[in-house]
């Protein structure tokens, strides 16, 4: 038998793109077992709803992640809608849609360039990370931040964009979409590329479900589960993906780390399907009521899915202008238990790559 | 806009596992654990998902009270589990992967723990929140006595001022300080 060794694994490492320590029990070169650790970037922003009303809290919650910020401010407003007597108007719900899935275009191809960039490939990297400014910079030009858009509120939006304006993206994504197929080819068809990642960090169906898997990484491993379906198949008279001819999720079935980077490469394309459809279908109207009362004592939850997967927002109201509780789980949580599945028994050079095909968000796990 | 109405399931703890398996049984999955702090208790909330559908289930934890792990049913409970012990301190029996409170590596023992009980290692918890309301209230006492004493030297002060421009003849009153006097905080 192999002698064992404890190899201590991040926080600080050159592919890891947030902190996370792993110990890895190595035999040989081969992982027998991993034990993660986290908690180096914990800002306790949960308890912050003592501090800050239901109101103010919508601006903390976007600081959660800097990548996928629109979205938990999207998420949280939505589960403490449930909670406040206010009624949507359908433009806030349809520019929410739109910015969400521009986010989730971001959000891939900035994961697509760190997979390039974990595999040597830079000028693959350069590439993934050049078209997504282009993104960055309509965010700039509608809503003055990059990243942090501080549009989304309990109630709607916090201001209105122009019609016109958002009509301007679709030429800009629409234009993306050679270099898109280009590298979309390159990921899924390079020699180099594909032999990093096929038949690495293998997830069957049955352990994706067990392990609470979600997003690309369950669908990868082929099970449709999709909370977009949540929102294309309600009848509550919300708009939104209600809109679409039909959503479909993207699936792959190899269970591998390709699989995983295909359902993203696909999701790109989707995302931009999604965005042109609904481009033409914005209403006119207000953008935001106010709200009425504080949030009641009561439960809100929602689920939407992040460019990461399956995201959970808990609101616990009081009848105060504070809640009682805000609680999210984000994808990374629900997937760091597959991620220890699957680094159980592969080479110790193919860890990164396996670590980086769950999109780990860190600082969204700890919040 | 999704969930609009949660439907609450209240289970006793130790009734739980039972509860967990059946639903694995049926090909739920588990979607998160929660913990909150509601009045003197805490309330953990488990949430289960079957396809689309949801399922939210209820348990009730009074301060010194245990909750059974559900890692067994489901592995991925054990993040959740590691993380609610280290976050509120809320003991959980038997759980697949026990990181014994060093999942998260935080400066602060239980920091979201906002009422008095016993955690994991016996220890009686009495920090967290409770430490800083505790202490925020005493600083704010702290601050209203000295403010109190400001105002109480001012007065005086300008009583001291009116009696010395009150008419001769008319007699001080007993109240007022001589101007000469000192208040406490002066002296």
């Amino acid at each position: 038998m192999a002698r064992r060794t404890i190899l201590p694994y991040g926080p600080q490492h050159p592919v890891l793109p947030e902190p996370i320590h792993l110990d890895l029990v190595l035999e040989d070169e081969r992982v027998v077992e991993a034990v993660p650790r986290i908690g180096f970037v914990h800002r306790g922003l949960e308890k912050l709803t003592d501090k800050y009303d239901y109101q103010q809290y919508d601006l903390v919650a976007e600081r959660i992640c800097g990548i996928c910020s629109f979205g938990h401010s999207l998420g949280y407003a939505q589960a403490t809608e449930h909670l406040v007597d206010v009624e949507i108007p359908p433009r806030a719900q349809v520019i929410r849609v739109i910015y969400h899935e521009l986010e989730r275009m971001q959000s891939d191809m900035l994961w697509l360039g760190l997979l390039a960039d974990a595999l040597g490939f830079e000028s693959l990297f350069m590439h993934c990370w050049r078209l997504r400014e282009q993104l960055l910079d309509y965010f700039e030009a509608t809503c003055g931040g990059r990243i942090i858009l501080s549009l989304c509120c309990v109630g709607g939006l916090r201001h209105d964009v122009d019609t016109d304006q958002i009509k301007g993206v679709v030429t800009t994504i629409e234009d993306m979409r050679d270099d898109l197929e280009r590298i979309q080819r390159t990921f899924l068809r390079d020699r180099s590329v594909v032999h990093r990642m096929e038949g690495i960090g293998m997830l069957s169906a049955e352990d994706a479900l067990a392990y609470g898997a979600v997003g690309p990484v369950l669908r990868g491993s082929g099970v449709a589960l999709d909370m977009r379906m949540l929102d294309a198949n309600a009848t509550d008279g919300t708009v939104g993906y209600t809109l679409l001819d039909g959503f479909e999720p993207i699936t792959a079935t190899g269970g591998d780390c390709l699989a995983r980077c295909e359902v993203r490469l696909g999701e790109l394309f989707q995302s931009i399907d999604i965005v042109e459809q609904l481009v033409q279908k914005i209403p006119e109207g207000e953008f935001y009521n106010k709200p009425k009362g504080d949030p009641a004592d009561a439960d809100g939850i929602c689920r939407i899915e992040q460019p990461r997967g399956e995201a959970f927002y808990y609101c616990r109201g009081n009848g105060s202008k504070h809640l009682t509780r805000f609680r999210m789980r984000t994808p990374t949580t629900a997937n760091l238990a597959s991620l220890v599945h699957m680094l159980q028994g592969v080479e110790l050079t193919d860890v990164a790559t396996i670590i980086l095909t769950i999109d780990p968000c860190i600082s969204c796990n700890e919040r | 806009m999704n969930e609009t109405h949660v439907e609450r399931t209240y289970v006793e703890a130790d009734v739980l596992l039972a509860y967990a398996n059946e639903l694995r049984d049926q090909g739920c999955r588990l979607i998160q654990i929660c913990a909150t702090t509601v009045g003197d208790h805490f309330e953990v909330t488990y949430t289960f998902g079957k396809d689309l559908e949801m399922l939210n289930v209820f348990v009730k934890v009074r301060p010194g009270g245990h909750v059974p792990s559900v890692s067994r049913a489901f592995p991925s409970a054990y993040v959740f589990e590691n993380e609610m012990s280290d976050l509120f301190g809320i003991p959980v029996d038997d759980m697949s992967l026990d990181y014994h409170g060093r999942f998260y590596a935080l400066p602060e023992k239980y920091p979201m723990a906002t009422i008095a009980h016993v955690a994991p290692d016996g220890q009686v918890i009495r920090d967290g929140s409770l430490a800083d309301v505790a202490d925020a209230e005493a600083e704010r006492a702290e601050k209203d006595a000295a403010s109190k004493a400001r105002e109480a030297a001012a007065a005086s002060v300008a009583s001291a001022t009116a009696t010395a421009a009150t008419p001769a003849g008319a007699a001080p009153s007993d109240s007022v300080p001589p101007a000469n006097t000192t208040t406490p905080k002066e002296a």
